[in-house]
């Protein structure tokens, strides 16, 4: 018998004990195999079980070979050295999961741009598709609304035309209407081959994807939020055009998809004899109504990041932007600045001396974190936080999701010393493990400072944060004398480095308002 | 397959739809067994059709597309057809459905889709009979004229079948009921005033207004056996019902005129609650069928007295004046 498809299994997802004191629910007597349109009550709590269950019916029978890449452990996991490399496998103790399905599903709740990289023939569309049904919309809908990019792909092609009769008869641009292409109204979004479209092309896609809206000839449409799937047969942005550096950056999350086991190659067999598609099997219980959506992105809103998770990604994001070569000025000493400037990198990192460069993970990257990086950082933490069923991030939801979102964003210098050591040549190629070995190092550098329970810039952070509001002059003069010996406390025969440049800067930063504050209540 | 004609022109207009939902469940593990379902389309889903044919025509291919859904969920889990594990569903459909027509042609889901989820939880429950179920059901359903009555009127028959842990939400229900239909439900005698009796349930928990008296329940038995308890049960009266301690696992035991249950509960209840025992030396003729003569332990509380042995894995528990 068949075993690719089935109904969702009525086991929880996540299993936990049973809570104490539950009370009996009259609305369970009629409950079953029949599904009943769900009431109000609960409905919060049932999201993320739905989540989970779309979850695992994808890795369970939509994907053949899932890979359980995303690995959490509940307690020290097996691991086994293979071959002549040394190389590590391991088998994690608590529920893990395949980056593949799970990145793009976060990507549906949190309503965001999640990039598909690989080879061709590897699933790459169809997952897509298959986000597309569970937001509800039918399989012919979303194959048509599909962007397909290709070389000859123009405005038009990609957002619509002008209507032929308005355009003779119109008096003033007002007057024409657009016929716009209707994927502009959907709320999955698929861009196949993306980097096959023209740059010019491409920037028009930039405006619907970055601020929500089309426009020809003076018209515009809104776009209903939604969450963008992108396919690239290359992550270097090859293909037949460059990929614009804005439009990447737009992309929250990068997956790549890994080859096929041939060891599954008779479920493929089935499935080719059976004549059935994953995306239109898709159970009616895992479909999400607008509303769901909506709420999910509430729900994970809501999801807490505590101050010493929230500590550790300020410290490591601060490690890479700091370029003491690159500026004068206190402020411009940034990678932003050597890179903007247009001059040789090779030639301004020859002058960044001082630095212990293989020991300092900032020496590893050509570039920092944007803003945008950070947010996309923190909103999938806790969209898998909520989706293990937690209120509140750890510290491994956002290692297992850091290096999705760094993926591409976060470039590695490869003539940096970490990389010329042997041990560290597989991290030239293997850009997932290599950020996340990144986070791994940072994080040791956090213990080793001792900042979870030493963070003298933080007191005075939260001493500020407080407020002003009837402070004495002499507790601002204080306050200014305290910042200015921490200042020389921490740069007094130190070298600089990433963290130190911000908390630097930060305490610049409380110094001025302090002053801008003392200066007031003397005037007054 | 012998269909009634408005049957057959619905499956003929529906065709295509229906045929791929046929197609996703047979290509699940547990697979449809077509001619199975086709017999419960002519023996369950016909005589429905028929009825509404009667009733509602206009709302016939609605009917014929939900219950055909349904249909394929109840028979592809065994619930229903020749090769069910239990009959219920199939007379649910075959006997009392054809009854709610006006019902299931207003909303198909929440009326027989709730009803058969009901029936399904119930025959699960070895605490309710499943047979009183569907025949109080059979009985009251086709005096519900929404789909709210009607689930009030499957959680009440729960109540009255042994379903003690739905004795409040039941009465809840009752109390949205018109009068003649929640008296009704309950078995009280016609022209009874629901206050009366909802006054009298409240005020003796072992009271029936069907007027059987009830001498008690015999609950629990060797886990082996199917039974709740490892260990011959420890009981001590609570304020409402009983706590009960079987090796490391806990109960709380409640019981009405109805029926008996025992819902497992943290151990720290047990410990922590400081249960009292009422040594009251009572009698009970049923205690001599269950348990030896010696070590007989008694709890009794305010309505209630519960009856168990170090050498049996059974209590039984019965209302107060029944132990004079």
């Amino acid at each position: 018998m068949f075993k690719g498809f089935k109904g969702l299994s009525k086991s929880p997802t996540n299993p936990a004990a049973p809570r104490k004191g539950k009370a009996y629910d009259v609305a369970e007597l009629f409950e079953g195999p029949i599904g009943l349109p769900s009431g109000d009550s609960g409905e919060g709590l049932a999201l993320d079980e739905k989540l989970r269950q779309a979850y695992f019916w994808i890795v369970n029978h939509a994907i053949i070979s899932s890979h359980y890449d995303v690995e959490f452990n509940a307690a020290s996991p097996r691991q086994f050295t293979v071959g002549d490399g040394q190389s590590l496998l391991t088998l994690p103790t608590a529920q893990s999961y395949s980056s593949y399905a799970l990145l793009p599903l976060l990507t549906f709740a949190t309503r965001s741009k999640c990039l598909f990289v690989g080879g061709p023939g590897r699933g790459k569309t169809a997952s897509a598709i298959l986000m597309g049904v569970l937001a509800g919309y039918p399989v012919k809908s979303i194959r048509r609304a599909m962007q397909h990019g290709q070389p000859q792909m123009t405005i038009a092609d990609l957002l619509g035309n002008p209507l032929p009769a308005d355009l003779v008869a119109a008096q003033s641009m007002d007057d024409i209407r657009i016929a716009w292409r209707d994927w502009l109204g959907m709320q999955v979004k698929i861009i196949d081959e993306y980097n096959r479209i023209p740059t010019r092309t491409q920037s028009a896609l930039l405006t619907v994807m970055g601020d929500n809206y089309a426009e020809i000839l003076n018209q515009v449409f809104e776009c209903p939020d939604a969450a963008w799937y992108l396919t690239a047969n290359s992550d270097q942005g090859g293909g037949t055009y460059q990929v614009i550096e804005a439009l990447r950056d737009r992309i929250d999350v990068t997956v790549q998809a890994l080859s096929f086991n041939p060891r599954f190659l008779g479920e493929l067999l089935l499935r080719i004899e059976e004549n059935v598609r994953p995306e239109e099997l898709v159970p009616r219980e895992i479909i999400f109504t607008e509303d769901e959506i909506d709420l999910m992105g509430e729900r994970i809103r809501d999801v807490a990041v505590p101050a010493s998770v929230r500590r550790r990604i300020e410290f490591f994001s601060s490690q890479f932007e700091m370029m003491q070569s690159a500026g004068d000025q206190f402020e411009y000493m940034t990678k932003d600045t050597a890179r903007l400037s247009g001059l040789d990198w090779n030639r301004i990192i020859s002058a960044d001396s001082g630095r212990d460069r293989l020991k300092d993970v900032g020496c590893q990257t050509t570039n920092g974190l944007s803003v945008r990086n950070l947010m996309s950082v923190l909103k999938f933490a806790k969209a898998m936080a909520w989706f293990r069923g937690s209120v509140e991030v750890e510290l491994e939801d956002v290692r297992q999701v850091m290096p999705f979102v760094l993926k591409d964003k976060l470039l590695p210098d490869l003539e940096a010393p970490f990389f010329a050591l042997p041990e560290n040549a597989v991290f030239r190629v293997d850009s997932i493990s290599w950020l996340r070995r990144l986070f791994d190092l940072s994080n040791e550098e956090f213990n080793r400072l001792n900042l979870d329970k030493s963070d003298p810039v933080g007191e005075l952070s939260d001493q500020f944060d407080a407020g002003l509001d009837g402070l004495s002059a002499r507790e601002v003069r204080s306050r200014l004398v305290k910042i200015e010996k921490l200042i020389a406390k921490l740069s007094d025969g130190k070298k600089l480095y990433g963290h130190l440049y911000d908390d630097l800067l930060k305490l610049k930063y409380l110094h001025q308002r302090y002053t801008n504050y003392l200066l007031w209540v003397q005037s007054k | 397959m012998a269909l009634s004609p408005p049957f057959k022109t619905q499956l003929r207009a529906l065709r295509t739809v229906l045929n791929e939902r046929v197609e996703t469940v047979r290509h699940s593990p547990s697979g449809l067994d077509t001619e199975a379902f086709s017999e419960f389309l002519e023996q369950g889903l016909d005589p429905i059709v028929r009825a509404a044919a009667q009733t509602s025509p206009e709302r016939l291919p609605v009917i014929v597309d939900e219950l055909f859904t349904m249909a394929l969920s109840v028979v592809s889990t065994n619930h229903a057809g020749p090769g069910a594990r239990q009959d219920y569903v199939n007379q649910l459909w075959r006997d009392v459905a054809p009854s709610l027509t006006a019902l299931i042609a207003h909303d198909p889901i929440e009326s027989l889709g709730a009803l058969t989820n009901a029936m399904i939880k119930v025959a699960g429950d070895r605490g309710i009979d499943s047979d009183g179920w569907l025949k109080l059901i059979g009985e009251t359903a086709p005096d519900a004229d929404n789909v709210a009555a009607l689930k009030s009127l499957g959680v009440i028959a729960a109540w009255c079948s042994g379903g003690v842990k739905l004795r409040g939400a039941a009465l809840a229900a009752a109390d949205g009921l018109p009068e003649d239909l929640a008296c009704k439900a309950v078995g009280a005698p016609k022209r009874a005033k629901w206050d009366e009796v909802r006054g009298r349930i409240e005020a003796d928990m072992w009271w029936r207004p069907d007027g059987v008296g009830s001498s008690g329940h015999v609950v629990g038995g060797f886990a082996g056996f199917r039974g709740s308890f490892l260990e011959p049960p420890l009981v001590e009266a609570a304020e409402e019902g009983f706590w009960v301690l079987s090796g490391e696992r806990c109960f709380h035991l409640i019981a009405d005129g109805f029926g008996a249950y025992l819902e497992p509960v943290d151990l720290e209840a047990f410990e922590t609650t400081g249960a009292q025992t009422h040594p009251k030396t009572t009698h009970n003729p049923a205690w001599a069928k269950l348990f030896p003569a010696q070590d007989l332990s008694l709890a009794q509380n305010a309505h209630s007295v519960a009856a168990s042995s170090p050498h049996s894995y059974s209590i039984h528990i019965s209302p107060l004046m029944a132990t004079a």
